[in-house]
Formats: C-alpha cells, sequence, structure tokens
C-alpha cells in the first residue's frame, strides 16, 4: 500500500505565475526510502513542504491536485495534525532548536502531541538510548557539534514516531564519516519501523541509502538514470590538474606550526603546510577539526596562539585582515553574509573598490569575471532576488575583483546542485590554470577534491596528517 | 565566557522548588534590598544567600564569575558614591552590598531553574505569551544572532570594508554600518522563518505551556513562610 499518493500537483509561489511544481505524481511505499535530487532552484524543498501542509498554510501560494497520507487526503489538515504521520527535519538544525537542553528539545514535539508526562519520558529515553546520544541528554543545544545537532534533530522527530520522515538535505553540513553513519542510522530506522523515508539531496554517496531514486525537472518526478555530466566535468579538472603540476614553482603561502585556541579549546596544534603558486588544493578533515579556524587565521580573522604565517616570503601574522584581503581572498559558506547592495555589479565591484583599484580597471575586471562566472545577465539584478547558485556565484566574483593572489573557498558547493557545483570548479580549473591563481578549497565533497586538488591537506587533532588516514576512517565509516 | 543565562544541573532543595515560588523570592529580594537602608538587615539577608547557594550545590566559583564580571560596575558605584562626601562612606557599603545581593539572587534563580521552568512560571504568573515567549526566543536565540553577527562582520572585513565612526562625518560613519546591518538582518529574519516552520511542524501551541502543572512542595511552603517573615521582619528594621 503506498503511504504517499501524490497526483496532478501544481504549486506557484505567492506573487508568481511560474509553476514550480507541475502536475507532479508520486507513489511512496510503506518503508522505501526515496531520494529526490535535481538542480538548485528546482522544487525539491517545496514538493517536500507541501507534505505537511507547511505548503501553502504557512508558506501560502497556489496548491492544486491531491496529497494522501495513509490513503487520507491532507486537504483541510493542519500541520500540527498531520504531525503524526509526517515529520521534516529542515537543513539547517541550527534554527530547529527551540529548547535549550537536549532532552528538552526532545520532548518538544511529545509535550505537542499531549502525551502524558510519563509516556513523553518514556520515549525520550528511548531515543535517546537507540541514537546513543543519552551523554548529550542534559547538554546545553548550542554546545553540541553540527554532527551532534543533526542527531538531535533526527531523534526528537522520531521521538514523534511519524510514518512518514522528510529530510531536506540533511548533509549539507556532514563530514564523509557522519555522512554514512547517518546512512546507517536511516537504514536501521528503516528496517526498525518500517519508516518510510523521502529525502532531497544532492550527495551523490548518500542517494546511495534510497531504494529509489527521483529527479525533479520542469516541476515533474522522473526516475533518474545517471546523465554522465559529473565525469566530464571531473576529467575536465583532472586536465587541468595534470597542466598546473608543471607550471608551479613558488611557494606563496606557509602555515608554520601554527596553534589558534577558540573558546579556551586548543583547536590547531602545530599546522605546517605550504601552498605553491598554481596549486589547486583541498582542506580536508571531520567535522569541528579547525578547518575554518585555520583559514580564519590565515585571514587574520582570529588570532594565532603561535606559530607564522608566511605570504610571498613575508610574515603577515600580524598584519590586519584588510591588507591580508588585498592578496587573498576568503569565500564563506553562506552567500547571505555578504551581500547588501542593489545591484549585482555593485556587489562584485564593493571589495575592489575598497582596495583602490581604480574605476576604468575595475569596470573592464568586472565584465570578464561576470562572463566567465555565467553571471553577466544579473548585473543589474537585485542580488537579494538570485537562487542560492548565483549568489555563490556573485560572492566569489566580488572576491575575484579584488585581484588575489589567493582564494579560499570554504565549502563551495554548500547549497549547489551537482552539475552547478561541478561548473563552478570547473572555472576555479581554468582561472587556477590560466593566471595561476592558487586555490584552496575547504569540502566535505570528495567527488570535487578527488577530482580537481593536486594537493590534500587533512586536519586530525589540530595537525596535518597524512590523507591516506582520511580514506582508511571514511572506508571504515562505511562498513 | 559568561552566559546571559546559564542552568547548573543538580538535585537539591532550591533546584527542586516551585519556579512561580523561586521567581517570587527574586521579586520580593529585590524589593526588600531596595526598600531598607539596614546594614545588619542587608548583612542577615546576604548570608541567607549564602545559605541558599550552599543547599543549592552549585559550585561557589560559578557565582563568583558572574561577580568579577560585574566587579568593575560594583567598584564604580562604590567610588562614585565614596567621593560624593566622606561621610557617604556608609551608604556606599550599602549599596555595594545591595548590588551584590542582587546579583547572587537573580544568577541563583537562573543557575537553579531551567528557562523551560521558567518560560511556564513567567505564564502561570499571567504575564501574556506574545512577552513570555519573545523573551524567551530571545535568551534562547541571542547567541545565535551574535555569532551571524560576527560572521558578516568578518565577511566584510575580508572585503577590505572599513567601520568608521567619526563625529564630524555623521553620514560617512552611518553609511559604514550598512554592509553590516543589512546582510545581518536578512539573516537573523531567515532564522526567524525557519524556526516557526520548525515548530509549526512539530505542532507547537503555546497552549502546551499553560497545560503544564507546578507542583508545590513542603520546601515551598517553608520558603513562602520564610520569605513572609523577612518582609515583616523588614518592618521593624
Amino acid at each position: 500500500m503506498a503511504v504517499i499518493e501524490i497526483s496532478d500537483l501544481c504549486y506557484s509561489y505567492p506573487g508568481s505565475k511560474v509553476k514550480i511544481l507541475d502536475g507532479l505524481a508520486l507513489d511512496v511505499g510503506k518503508g522505501e526510502i526515496v531520494a529526490v535530487i535535481g538542480k538548485s532552484g528546482c522544487g525539491k524543498s517545496t514538493l517536500l513542504l507541501t507534505l505537511n501542509r507547511l505548503i501553502p498554510t504557512s508558506l501560502g501560494g497556489k496548491l492544486t491536485g491531491s496529497i494522501r497520507i495513509n490513503g487520507k487526503a491532507i486537504h483541510g489538515r493542519s500541520t500540527a495534525e498531520l504531525g503524526r504521520e509526517v515529520q521534516i527535519m529542515f537543513q539547517n538544525p541550527e534554527s530547529q532548536f527551540f529548547s535549550f537542553n537536549v532532552r528538552d528539545e526532545i520532548a518538544f514535539g511529545l509535550e505537542n502531541m499531549n502525551l502524558s508526562p510519563d509516556e513523553a519520558e518514556r520515549r525520550a529515553d528511548e531515543v535517546l538510548s537507540q541514537f546513543k546520544i543519552s551523554h548529550l541528554e542534559n547538554r546545553s543545544v548550542e554546545e553540541l557539534s553540527s554532527g551532534e545537532k543533526q542527531l538531535v534533530i533526527l531523534a526528537s522527530l522520531m521521538a514523534m514516531r511519524p510514518d512518514v520522515l522528510v529530510l531536506d538535505e540533511p548533509t549539507a553540513n556532514l563530514d564523509p564519516v557522519q555522512t554514512r553513519r547517518l546512512m546507517k542510522l536511516l537504514k536501521e530506522i528503516n528496517r526498525m519501523y518500517g519508516m518510510t523515508i523521502l529525502f532531497s539531496e544532492h550527495s551523490l554517496d548518500f542517494i546511495e541509502v534510497a531504494d529509489r531514486v527521483l529527479v525533479l525537472e520542469n516541476g515533474r518526478l522522473n526516475e533518474y538514470g545517471g546523465d554522465g555530466c559529473g565525469d566530464v566535468c571531473l576529467s575536465s579538472g583532472r586536465q587541468v590538474l595534470k597542466k598546473s603540476k608543471g607550471g608551479r614553482k613558488k611557494t606563496v603561502l606557509e602555515v608554520e606550526k601554527l596553534h589558534c585556541s577558540y573558546d579556551l579549546r586548543p583547536v590547531l596544534k602545530g599546522i605546517d603546510f605550504e601552498l605553491e603558486r598554481g596549486d589547486f588544493a583541498g582542506l580536508v578533515g571531520f567535522n569541528g577539526c579547525g578547518k575554518s579556524t585555520l583559514a580564519l587565521n590565515i585571514m587574520r580573522l582570529l588570532k594565532p596562539d603561535a606559530g607564522k604565517i608566511l605570504f610571498d616570503g613575508q610574515d603577515v601574522t600580524k598584519e590586519k585582515t584588510c591588507e591580508i584581503a588585498k592578496s587573498i581572498g576568503y569565500v564563506f559558506q553562506n552567500p547571505d553574509y555578504a551581500l547588501f547592495e542593489n545591484r549585482v555589479r555593485d556587489e562584485v565591484r564593493f571589495g575592489a573598490k575598497n582596495c583602490g583599484i581604480e574605476n576604468g580597471k575595475l569596470n573592464s575586471n568586472v565584465r570578464q569575471i561576470a562572463l566567465a562566472l555565467g553571471i553577466a545577465h544579473l548585473l543589474d539584478r537585485d542580488p537579494s532576488n538570485l537562487s542560492v547558485g548565483e549568489k555563490r556565484r556573485v560572492n566569489i566574483a566580488s572576491v575575484l575583483a579584488m585581484d588575489p593572489k589567493i582564494i579560499i573557498l570554504d565549502e563551495p558547493d554548500t547549497g549547489l546542485d551537482r552539475l552547478t557545483s561541478l561548473k563552478l570548479m570547473s572555472y576555479l580549473a581554468k582561472l587556477n590554470k590560466e593566471s595561476g591563481t592558487t586555490v584552496l578549497i575547504i569540502s566535505h565533497n570528495l567527488e570535487l577534491v578527488d577530482g580537481f586538488c593536486n594537493k590534500k591537506i587533512f586536519i586530525e587533532n589540530g595537525k596535518v596528517s597524512g590523507i591516506a588516514d582520511y580514506y582508511a576512517r571514511i572506508a571504515e565509516a562505511s562498513r | 565566557m559568561m552566559k546571559l543565562y546559564e542552568y547548573y544541573n543538580a538535585d537539591s532543595f532550591i533546584h527542586r522548588m516551585n519556579p512561580v515560588i523561586k521567581l517570587c523570592w527574586v521579586v520580593a529580594m529585590t524589593f526588600l534590598v531596595f526598600s531598607t537602608t539596614s546594614l545588619r538587615y542587608l548583612l542577615f539577608i546576604f548570608a541567607i544567600m549564602l545559605l541558599s547557594i550552599t543547599i543549592s550545590k552549585v559550585p561557589f566559583r560559578m557565582l563568583t564569575d558572574y561577580l568579577k564580571v560585574f566587579l568593575f560596575f560594583i567598584i564604580a558605584t562604590y567610588v562614585t558614591v565614596f567621593l560624593l562626601s566622606w561621610a557617604s562612606f556608609y551608604i556606599g557599603a550599602v549599596f555595594l552590598i545591595k548590588i551584590i545581593i542582587l546579583i547572587l539572587v537573580v544568577v541563583l534563580f537562573t543557575l537553579t531553574t531551567s528557562k523551560k521552568e521558567f518560560l511556564i512560571s513567567l505564564i502561570k504568573m499571567k504575564i501574556p505569551y506574545s512577552f513570555a515567549f519573545a523573551l524567551m526566543i530571545a535568551i534562547r536565540f541571542l547567541p545565535t544572532v551574535l555569532k551571524e553577527v560576527n560572521s558578516v562582520v568578518a565577511v566584510q572585513r575580508t572585503r577590505c570594508h572599513r567601520i568608521t565612526f567619526n563625529i564630524l562625518k555623521p553620514f560617512e560613519s552611518v553609511m559604514s554600518y550598512v554592509p553590516i546591518i543589512i546582510p545581518s538582518f536578512i539573516i537573523i529574519f531567515k532564522r526567524a522563518f525557519e524556526l516557526f516552520l520548525s515548530a509549526e511542524s512539530r505542532g507547537f501551541s503555546p497552549r502546551t505551556y499553560e497545560r503544564k502543572k507546578l507542583h508545590v512542595c513542603f520546601g515551598d511552603v517553608l520558603a513562602v513562610s520564610f520569605l513572609l517573615l523577612l518582609v515583616v521582619g523588614s518592618y521593624f528594621v
């Protein structure tokens, strides 16, 4: 029997005539795990939000067609009422915490279900032990790592024992080991409760957990057959890698015995590595290992406890961020942190103008970069109305316009579909090859790191370790 | 780093007390401390506070951490009062003890009352939902908001942006905050909306908290009786 039955589903957002879902049909059987993939902005999250009527009740818009859960039409039912049947885990666990400690968070949904205190206690204890998070029970949610946060949210949803579990890009903030742990956990949940699971995802590794993979395109779902596009992009990346290997000579960035503490906890305990001109390097490591802390140290956004950072042989450890940013560009994970201008053109020019690059040169630079990144047609648009992929390219363009010698990108594929992230990486590879710009990406995405990087730096326990250990740990988690 | 609202998990008489009664204690203590000028009475209340801390099993170190943070404020107040006149030495000492007691009362309350109990007690005291929830969400989200604003500042610094403050150029000074304020607001609104969606999908209703029952135990009766004695006692000193 189908647990989810969707037929002829059409939806357009308030104020828009574009149907993001257009005659969509889907049947998901009991105990089935189904993955929905598709380009960024194709409507994956929209589809998921229709299942508990957050669309249209909370987000508005025009929804037509039929959705039945357990054979009953959901039309006219409230989100709270549907909560017993469908639970959604959103992409960012940070903004889903309503309570202050783990136990209260797990109890939150149970209290809303009006369960007796004894039953609520029993269920909370059950999920705490099932998810092996009993040791976190009294911890403040603010102190948890991103992997733990995700686990707690998942546990709090499972305590409500829904029939359908919906996950919106669950691996967006997870490293490969945690991704594999989540895969195992979902399989276990599915086996133990016969739980129906529907999730949207960009990670190729993660969709292996699904019984069925569907592609959302033009508002409809089709069975996934594999398009081979990624292979083409990856092979071009490898070509770039071969060529760039021959051209590089000079060391541009050296990090020597770098120590740094964060919240009184030592995070970096003697980092040593160097980047040469033309390197395309990948900085990898598990959640909380200090990758971003290292990048923030390089940009002097954090002060190191000890050690040196040399750029072109000169110690920049005591330089100001504004000075370092003229040579080292840093692209943050969340593009929204930067965007504030009314036009994309002004946003791209912002950093370069602050650097004192003269207008004539800047205008031609902006045009070239916009063309190369495929955002030339967006230059007069309002950045806040762009898709995540477009915003990210605007971010990168604004950093490139500052003409840096090194560009550091923190999780460049966050929020991007596979094709868009591969396109973006191909552009960076081209830039790296043609202008010799050194690129350092901080990423959990093994496809990008393996496909594009000629140098891999693995951080573990605050130090640089052999990359073989990284792959060994991932292989171990997969078993 | 000092936290805005820190809870110390322990099983003690004070932890088990009804949060509404604890909140009444805070209000009554504030009233008593401000209404008296008797140094002896204040020292007596201070001794009660020390006893309460011992009973609560909260390490003294946690409370002294808070006192250290306020130390500058405490000393500055004392010096200011002291400098006004030599005769105000006594008033300065009274003022100093008043501030220390108030800090101890409030911090002991937060350390022994979970935020959820605090929320329920506010609702039980007929504080409007909108105010009680706004307060709790603000406490819950303040660290997140600060983190996001710091990230925005960091991003703009990597784009060579400098925040300027020049009293002679007020317009320029205000404009230098625009690249920080706009993205910060956008991010905070997004986070708030995500929280709303998450709460909705988990069937949240403020009524859930109204239905919660708070029990009154023997300890609460004892605490209320003692509080009444203190109030009556303050009339005679």
